[in-house]
């Protein structure tokens, strides 16, 4: 199978005048249809270069970057704009401009002279407002919306193009964090059921590692590391990545954590949810928490959400709640 | 399944359209049967529609003062508005207007050179050269916008960053009027008061022989920005998304500066250099129809700036005037409040 998109020893950077600024060469990557990858790396890492380079807004320093098979630098805007769409981080500040209007841009290219919509146009707009879930707000002026709506009716504007591709640059930057796991739900939907294929950019790593088929590892001077997010774990690259003083990355929950310096230890057997969220909490207050013996306090949780403690002298505490757990732990130190 | 329309101008745009199709026959006619010289309401429009009235002196006012003047502003007001808006829309500043990429300077300079050093070449003030000394401002306005568009257009296929360019405008516009101050230095107060008066702006100075060059040529520019409007609707979310939606930027932005140039280089030769309409205009339309759709926003700019320069055109002849105020006073005047009330409405959102 033809991946979608395919870059082959791609160099990106910029250039001005004769100078050459190289962010990563030899870039390798491929993309197949249906899948959604993510780009993922710290601040300056390349990772818009890399997606500018992609969508044809910067020229390769060397190399080829293929979309279904042919380079993109040898098609013309108006056959780049049937295959690949982009929502990116530039601002887009438009007075007056309703919703629907917005949304409409994506069907220019298949429009004639005077952008004039055809039945088969605004099937194409009310399809994709309705695969964003904006179809309420589509007589909404642009200007008034929230930056997680303006980013949905973007996402909109890149469906109604109705490329096989659409290419993100950080769309869930500047959201709060319901918004974040909306628009990547929305985008996991677009690749499962409309069939599209979807690239894009974030900083949300846990975010991406439950999404994304594929991730692109990349930070500045490193060659790009490739792979389905469960084997980057496994194989330690996601903790090599991200790895700073201090935080890690826990490949038992699939999270970063913070580093504490455990003074003491507590006894507790690993098993529900609630003995996961206590032993979260002991950690944060500077327990390490270890296989229960006598020596030692030890937790057994109680009924429902009831915890008990019992202590080396073989007293027995009950608290209501990790709170009141914590604060009779601090006492007795 | 049925789809809404949100493309085609609803019911109230078109009332909107309508009445502002009639304020423009109305304030045509306005600007006929008013002025300084008393001409009554019958006998002029007898002269008028039905080429009766011998009456020779009101048939020259009319015909060879009033008429021509009724055209150039509605012409002129149309031009620099849609050349405001094409250069708001390009740079996406709504700051910008015809005089951004120092087009205008360019005419000023020109003129300048013209008026201050004409006694120094031919011995005598320009001013009584007569009516050949009005065509030679005007060719001379001309010569340096379009020196100057030259520039630009250049400079357009060397850079590719919008703002350098918009910089590059400013300065040369910069550059332009401290030239021209050097030559007001330097010159004798007859002329330097003809440089002033034409600086001031005037719908009179297209003689009626020149009148239906003057319309078909801005007519044809005006016809020919008609056809970019879905490119500019795209420019409206910048230059990526209007590239990944197929507009070539840079063949587009060439046109755009060409297409606006050319209005500006022809209304300021003519015309001298009017303040704000340009402006202005973009914004008063967007804030009457609630559109930012140049399918729309671009021909209705045109006819809010056919109407709002024969207003002030009309304010400025008030019979109660003697003679009339310079043009620029006026929509200066009205321009002025305006661009600070849209600064303020769009300070939230922009």
């Amino acid at each position: 199978m033809t991946p979608i998109l395919e870059t082959k020893d791609l160099a990106i950077g910029f250039r001005s005048g004769s100078k050459e600024k190289v962010l990563h060469r030899g870039v390798a990557l491929r993309i197949h249809k249906g899948e959604l990858s993510c780009i993922l790396g710290p601040n300056g890492a390349g990772k818009s270069t890399l997606i500018k380079t992609i969508a044809g807004f910067l020229k390769p320093l060397k190399g080829v970057v293929n979309i279904d098979g042919a380079p993109v630098a040898e098609r013309s805007y108006r056959e780049l704009a049937f295959m690949l769409s982009v929502v990116l981080t530039d601002k887009v500040s438009v007075l007056y401009s309703k919703v629907s209007d917005i949304v409409s841009m994506g069907r220019y290219p298949h429009t004639s002279l005077f952008a004039t919509l055809k039945e088969n146009d605004y099937h194409h707009i009310s399809k994709a407002m309705e695969q964003v879930g904006i179809s309420g707000m589509k007589d909404r002026l642009f200007h008034e919306l929230s930056d997680g709506e303006k980013q949905k009716v973007l996402i909109a504007k890149g469906l109604a193009q109705d490329t096989p591709l659409i290419i993100l640059d950080e769309p869930t930057a500047f959201l709060d964090f319901p918004s974040k796991m909306e628009v990547m739900q929305i985008l996991l939907q677009l690749t499962r059921t409309a069939g599209k294929t979807i690239l894009l950019s974030t900083h949300d790593v846990e975010l991406a590692l439950q999404v994304a088929d594929r991730i692109w590892l990349m930070d500045s001077g490193k060659p790009i590391v490739t792979g389905c997010p469960e084997d980057l774990v496994l194989n330690n690259e996601m903790n090599h990545f991200f790895e700073k003083k201090d935080i890690f990355f826990d490949p038992h929950s699939g999270t970063f954590r913070i580093k504490t310096s455990h003074q003491k230890k507590i006894g507790m057997k690993a098993g529900s949810h609630v003995m996961m969220w206590i032993k979260r909490a002991l950690e944060r207050v500077g327990y390490e928490v270890v296989e229960p013996d006598d020596t030692l306090h030890r937790i057994i949780a109680g009924e429902s959400s009831n915890i008990l403690l019992l202590s080396p002298s073989g007293k027995q505490h009950m608290f209501e709640d990790i709170e009141s757990l914590i604060n009779f732990l601090k006492k007795e130190q | 399944m049925k789809h809404s329309r949100t493309y085609y101008p609803g019911s109230r745009t078109g009332w909107k359209i309508f009445w502002m199709a009639i304020l423009l026959v109305v304030l045509v006619l306005v600007n006929l049967f008013t002025g300084s010289v008393h001409i009554p309401v019958k006998e002029a429009s007898g002269i008028l529609f039905f080429n009766g009235e011998d009456h020779i002196i009101w048939k020259n006012i009319l015909f060879k003062s009033r008429l021509p003047q009724a055209f150039t502003a509605l012409m002129a007001g149309a031009a620099l508005s849609a050349s405001g808006l094409q250069m708001q829309t390009l740079f996406r500043n709504p700051l910008a207007g015809p005089s951004v990429l120092g087009i205008s300077a360019g005419a000023s300079l020109g003129v300048a050179f013209l008026v201050l050093l004409f006694k120094g070449f031919a011995g005598s003030s320009l001013s009584e050269a007569g009516w050949i000394g009005n065509i030679g401002v005007s060719a001379a306005a001309f010569a340096g916008a379009m020196g100057v568009l030259a520039i630009i257009v250049l400079a357009s296929k060397k850079v590719a960053s919008n703002t350098v360019l918009l910089i590059i405008g400013i300065m040369i516009g910069y550059a332009g009027s401290s030239l021209v101050g050097v030559l007001k230095f330097y010159s004798d107060q007859a002329d330097l008061k003809n440089y002033v008066i034409w600086g001031l702006g005037s719908f009179a100075n297209v003689a009626t022989a020149e009148m239906p060059y003057f319309i078909a040529v801005l007519t044809l520019i005006l016809i020919a920005s008609l056809f970019f409007v879905k490119h500019m609707n795209l420019y409206l979310l910048g230059e990526r998304y209007a590239q990944n939606l197929g507009v070539n930027i840079r063949r587009i932005r060439f046109v755009l500066i060409l297409l606006s140039g050319l209005l500006v280089a022809i209304t300021t030769a003519y015309t001298g250099p009017i303040a704000f309409l340009g402006l202005a205009v973009p914004h008063i339309t967007r804030n009457i129809f609630v559109t930012s759709d140049h399918r729309l926003l671009l021909p209705l700019t045109m006819l809010t700036g056919a109407i709002i320069a024969l207003l002030c055109n009309a304010i400025a002849r008030m019979p109660g005037f003697d003679g009339a105020l310079p043009i620029n006073t006026i929509t200066s005047i009205i321009g002025a409040p305006i661009v600070i009330w849209v600064i303020l409405k769009q300070r939230n959102s922009l």
